[in-house]
């Protein structure tokens, strides 16, 4: 099964899997790791290195971040010689409750081809949407 | 968010939802953790709309909330059995969640 690590700025990371346990009723297999700008760098380096190391069953991980350019992001891009891994920057609740059902039945490579797609597709301004809904009742 | 359906008589269902937040997040997605499990196709409808009923983010675009009617359609060789476990679990499971 594909790994899947959450990996952001402060609390987030948690926040976000907290979101997506509470939704799934904890169907997944995700985790996820935070940042702290207070540790020194190599040592916050080990730590996601860890995070990611503990999920990996040999299928790889993916690894969803907060913001490309980030720390957390810059860490992971640092990690990917050496571990096997896909990275997608840009995390949201839309991608992880996917991540959920595909992790299962998918290689890292499709899940995370997919899960870039799905994650930009469901992004939404309600207002236009709702006037489509108004314009077909 | 449309599935095509071919225009054969297919099992359906009309639910009116009871339960007091409506079509949610964790309703719609142990939803979809019992439609996937079959092979038909599964539609579930709201005002008008329609929703691929395997797919998470489109179940919730249908934005149903409390009491509303609740159409469900499937096209497949275990159609029936579709209908039956996840009007179940709209009519009575649903409600712990």
């Amino acid at each position: 099964m594909v790994g899947v690590v959450i990996c952001a700025h402060g609390n987030l990371a948690h926040e976000f899997l907290s979101a997506t346990n509470f939704i799934t009723g904890n169907a997944g297999s995700i985790s996820a790791v935070a940042v702290d700008h207070n540790v020194d760098p190599s040592e916050a380096r080990n730590i996601v290195k860890d995070a990611i190391r503990a999920v990996d069953d040999g299928s790889g991980v993916l690894v969803v971040t907060d913001l490309y350019g980030g720390t957390p992001s810059n860490i992971c891009i640092s990690l990917q010689d050496e571990i096997k891994m896909e990275i997608i920057a840009g995390v949201n609740l839309p991608i992880l409750l996917k991540a959920v059902s595909l992790q299962k039945n998918s290689d890292l490579q499709t899940m995370a081809n997919k899960l870039k797609e799905y994650g930009k597709e469901n992004i939404y301004l309600a207002s236009d949407f709702l006037k489509k809904k108004d314009a077909q009742g | 968010m449309l599935q095509t359906f071919s225009r054969r008589k297919m099992p359906k269902a009309e639910i009116r939802l009871t339960n007091r937040w409506g079509l949610h997040a964790r309703l719609a997605f142990h939803f979809t953790q019992i439609s996937g499990a079959f092979s038909c196709k599964i539609r579930l409808g709201h005002a008008g709309l329609w929703a691929d009923g395997k797919e998470i983010m489109d179940i919730l675009m249908l934005g149903a909330g409390p009491g509303s009617l609740l159409a469900l359609e499937t096209e497949g060789p275990d159609g029936e059995a579709a209908i039956e476990a996840l009007s179940h679990f709209l009519l009575v499971d649903s409600k712990v969640l």
